[in-house]
């Protein structure tokens, strides 16, 4: 079913694509090649939770849709990052690195000497 | 904000443009998968395998389509909408049934806001007036005369305004009915003379003019003041009227002022008000109780009707002290003490408990449709056991199904809900037509907004109930049910919620059977009264004399003679007569009746009788029979021997072993003038007075017209043809005699003796429409239950029969299990009746409440309800041939 990759990256799904979209227009193909090609090895990502994904941000005001003509000549459907995308991007990516650096802090831990005797 | 909005409108397209959204997204998705199957090609794979591929990445076309109408946000609407359809569609297939609930929960829902509408018009609804908590009346009571609720003196008024602390106003009025002229005619008008105080207690502000003022003095009362509907009948809402002449009986009074169309003052408008003004000396009159004034009273704002009361019983206390020796043992011995009471309170007493019968009924019955309502879910989330559990099955969420069944209950709910505020709306019209006096505030009568969001609110917990029970069972009752249908049905039983719920619907409509069959034979008991006279073909109506016109008795007898002989040449009235007061028509003339010879001691309270001023035809007019002596006589008149007629029971009250005949009183007070006394000349046979249910005093005496002549009276004849064809003919015989006179307050004396029963009658029959109710619910459980297990036990009654059974035999199994659950419900039912008791007991007559006949009667009603309704599908089932019973899987 793939629903356990999906939760693995439900949290950064959204900021992934948001991110993709940043670097301009691109349509759900698209998308999905590029985080398989960009994250290959690290993240299995399933393409079809790219969908739904999109149509979360759509309906939270983050993208929007039109159609258009893709590189080939085909109508494709093409997601373009809206002002508030923008903002929510910024939000995004300063929480993102707020948590990788309590991560880094955490796992840099070393442990303590065990007590003789304990 | 603006995000939420883009937000909003991407949910509001999606809604809207369903099917261009399931194409854009299968564009999307095909275009995702062509290229990555161009892909794979494109690196060498065969196309087929290319294909797959793509596809297994995607991770299935139909998956990620449903989920991203997941993520549309709307998906609960688009579910909504498609369980709404399903659910019409599986109801339309059992039409029988969704029509069962509708009129259940619509009969339920009807009953309550009808009955609620009524209870909070009449009982809850604040007074059209400003402050209304804070008016009160005040009534003199002399219990130990048998005399309550008596009005109030001059004196009292002036006492209790200067005296009672927490009084911030203290009026008195009193009710009169006068023939209003203008030029252009006479017409009849309710009339009221008030002091000017009146309209401070009730705050009352002119639309135009002005009202009266404080110190309006005797000489200068000729004022008047008119109400909102007089002003637009009569003058055409001319807002020039003020300061114009208007005529009451004769007499010219000028227009002061206009009343707002709020200011409606207690049952009826009075449409005419006029001063009521008292000379400085009626301070100190001397007849401290001659109460003839209603009192009303504005209290302080920070007063309560205790503290009023504290203070009034002070007051009288104090007073009582100061009286001279024998009136002062007069009020104590007879327990003299005044009553304060909330307006409102005063107002409605009589319909409190009607009243609250009626909501007590309709909530039986409410709650008994819940318990027949849930019974039928139940019984069709049986049938529907295989649907669900194959649902389930296929991966339908129990959430998803809960809202499915959830929809479908709401669904008839609400139907139901709706034909219930439909029917209530339309049966409170009906009401409101009836405009009775003896209920107050019914012209009011109306849906308030805030019953029809009680009946919505109602109906809605009525699909959740109805919802709740069977869904628990269906989806959490354990086990799967699939294929295991035809090897449960031997061991189906239907199980003990149905039982339990048919119970108590059983015990429901018993207590509603029992109470109405107590009120009907209250009923019975009341007709079977003896009146004491005949009221059959006696037409009544009422007139007064104008002061100016009539200025003395003798020119009153002389029209009142007059009228009755001019009456009487018309063929068909058998006898006339005029009177005072008639019987069941408010009668309230009492008169102290003092036998001469006897010796009043101080404090004595003498004996009070009923007091009416006949012509000598009344008696004949009213078939009450002269059991000795003889009737009044056209030679007794204002001067010759006063005379007097008393009746069976005042006689045996004052003279218990000897004949009154002869015998001379004194009326109202030993004067020691001669020509008070009167002497007996006649015993007439008792009458009921005012009601068929008490009696306030010991009896009743009759004096000639001519001697003590009213200016307002009563007119009553008998007729050998049609009663309603008498006002006309009494109008126009008067109009004959004096063209200014009116025939009013027109009725016949059936309907007037009837109306005297109205508040037993009314919530006998609609108890009656509840009984019905309750009684159908009840046949539909019962039906609906036995259908159930029949059907659901076709194959063990197969087998039954070809191993030889009997029906009867069958027949018995299926009764005895019944019969516990009829026994159960009439249990708990006697039960419930026993606690309707104090709510009932006040209205009834002639039968304690623990009657073993109306309990019989209704036991009997109800189980021949119920053993019809499980007869009738048993009797269907032990046709049934026992080879298809047995092959039968359903």
């Amino acid at each position: 079913m793939g629903e356990s990759k999906a939760d693995v990256l439900l949290g950064t799904l959204d900021l992934l694509l948001l991110k993709l979209l940043e670097l301009g227009p691109n349509h759900g193909w698209g998308l999905a090649e590029r985080l398989e090609e960009v994250s290959s090895g690290v993240f299995q990502v399933n393409q079809g939770s790219v969908y739904p994904a999109l149509q979360r941000l759509k309906r939270k005001g983050f993208i929007t849709s039109s159609w258009g003509v893709s590189e080939n000549g085909r109508r494709a459907r093409y997601y373009e990052l809206t002002q508030g995308g923008m903002g929510a991007l910024k939000e995004e990516l300063a929480r993102w690195a707020r948590t990788a650096g309590a991560v880094e802090q955490v796992i840099a831990l070393t442990p303590p000497t065990p007590k003789v005797g304990s | 904000m603006i995000r939420f909005l883009r937000g909003l409108r991407e949910r509001v397209r999606v809604l809207l443009g369903r099917e261009r959204f399931e194409a854009q997204l299968d564009a999307e998705i095909q275009f995702h998968i062509e290229e990555s199957t161009r892909r794979y090609i494109d690196s060498g794979m065969e196309p087929r395998a290319a294909r797959l591929a793509a596809l297994r990445d995607l991770g299935g076309v139909e998956m990620t389509k449903e989920q991203v109408r997941n993520e549309t946000g709307v998906r609960f609407v688009q579910d909504f909408a498609q369980d709404v359809r399903y659910g019409l569609r599986t109801l339309a297939k059992r039409p029988g049934f969704a029509l069962a609930l509708v009129a259940t929960i619509g009969l339920a829902i009807g009953s309550n806001a009808a009955v609620f509408s009524v209870v909070h018009s009449i009982l809850l609804d604040p007074l059209p007036f400003s402050e209304p908590d804070r008016i009160v009346r005040v009534y003199n009571n002399y219990p130990g005369a048998r005399v309550t609720k008596a009005e109030n003196s001059v004196r009292d008024y002036h006492d209790r305004r200067e005296g009672v602390e927490a009084f911030a106003e203290v009026a008195l009025f009193t009710e009169m009915a006068h023939s209003m002229g203008r030029e252009d005619g006479t017409q009849h008008v309710f009339a009221m003379q008030v002091t000017p105080s009146f309209f401070s207690v009730f705050g009352g502000i002119p639309a135009i003019g002005t009202l009266f003022p404080e110190q309006l003095t005797r000489g200068a009362a000729n004022y008047a003041v008119i109400g909102d509907d007089l002003w637009r009948s009569a003058f055409g809402g001319d807002p020039g009227v003020v300061g114009s002449t208007i005529f009451l009986d004769g007499s010219a009074f000028e227009l002061m002022g206009v009343l707002p169309p709020d200011f409606e003052f207690a049952t009826w408008d009075a449409q005419v008000y006029t001063p009521l003004v008292f000379a400085a000396e009626s301070r100190f009159a001397p007849a401290r109780n001659a109460d003839r004034f209603h009192m009303v009273a504005k209290l302080r704002p920070d007063a309560t009707v205790e503290n009023a009361q504290a203070q009034l019983d002070a007051l009288n206390a104090t007073l009582v002290d100061g009286y001279p020796a024998q009136d002062r043992s007069a009020a104590l011995s007879s327990g003299f003490h005044s009553e304060v009471r909330g307006y409102l309170t005063d107002l409605t007493a009589p319909v409190r408990r009607p009243l609250l019968l009626l909501w007590l009924g309709a909530l039986i019955v409410l709650v008994a449709a819940v318990a027949n309502v849930t019974t039928l879910f139940l019984i069709r989330a049986t049938g529907r056991r295989r649907e669900i559990s194959c649902r389930l099955a296929l991966g339908a969420g129990r959430g998803r199904v809960f809202r499915q069944l959830l929809t479908e209950s709401l669904l008839i709910s609400v139907v139901g809900g709706a034909v219930g505020i439909a029917l209530a709306t339309w049966s409170l019209r009906f009401l409101a037509a009836f405009e009775v006096y003896e209920i107050p505030r019914v012209d009011r009568v109306a849906i308030s907004p805030w019953v029809v969001a009680a009946g919505v609110a109602t109906s809605l917990a009525f699909g959740m109930i109805a919802t709740l029970l069977p869904a628990r069972g269906l989806l959490w009752g354990g086990g799967s049910q699939l294929g295991g249908t035809s090897r449960t049905s031997l061991s189906e039983r239907p199980s003990r919620v149905h039982h339990v719920l048919v119970g108590l619907q059983i015990s429901f409509a018993f207590v509603l059977v029992m109470t109405t069959g107590l009120l009907v034979e209250t009923l019975r008991n009341l007709h079977s009264v003896r009146l004491g006279f005949d009221p059959s073909q006696v037409a009544v109506g009422a007139t007064n004399l104008p002061r100016n016109g009539y200025p003395d008795g003798v020119a009153r007898a002389q029209f009142a003679h007059a009228l009755v002989d001019a009456l009487r040449e018309h063929p068909d009235i058998a006898a006339a007569a005029i009177a005072s007061q008639l019987p069941f028509s408010g009668v309230s003339n009492q008169i102290a009746v003092i036998p001469e010879g006897t010796s009043v001691n101080p404090g004595d309270v003498a004996p009070r009788a009923y007091s009416t001023a006949v012509t000598p035809e009344y008696f004949e007019t009213m078939a009450m029979p002269v059991l000795a002596g003889q009737a009044f006589t056209t030679s007794d008149r204002a001067n010759t021997r006063g005379v007097a007629i008393v009746d069976e029971d005042l006689a045996r009250a004052l003279w218990p072993d000897e004949s009154p005949i002869g015998r001379q009183v004194w009326l109202g007070a030993r004067t020691g003038d001669p020509r008070d006394v009167v002497e007996i000349v006649g015993v007439v046979s008792s009458i009921r007075q005012n009601s068929l249910t008490e009696r306030q005093l010991p009896g009743a005496i009759y004096v000639p017209f001519s001697q003590r002549p009213t200016g307002f009276f009563r007119i009553a004849a008998r007729t050998t043809g049609s009663v309603a064809d008498v006002p006309a003919l009494a109008q126009e015989t008067m109009a004959r005699l004096d063209p200014t006179l009116l025939y009013y307050w027109v009725d016949d004396l059936v309907g007037t003796v009837d109306g005297s029963l109205l508040l037993r009658r009314l919530p006998m029959r609609l108890l009656s429409a509840f009984s019905g109710v309750a009684l159908f619910l009840v046949v539909m459980g019962v039906y609906g239950v036995t259908t159930y297990v029949v059907s659901a036990r076709t194959a063990e009654l197969g087998l039954r029969m070809a191993l030889g059974g009997t029906p009867k035999g069958i027949a018995g199994r299926f009764a005895l299990e019944w019969s516990s659950v009829v026994t159960g419900g009439l249990a708990l039912g006697l039960l419930g009746a026993l606690l309707m008791l104090p709510v009932v007991r006040s209205l009834l007559f002639g039968t304690s409440g623990l009657d073993v006949r109306v309990a019989s009667a209704a036991i009997a009603l109800v189980v021949a309800a119920t053993g019809l309704s499980f007869a009738w599908p048993i009797r269907r089932a032990l046709g049934i041939d026992p080879a298809r019973a047995l092959t039968s899987t359903d």
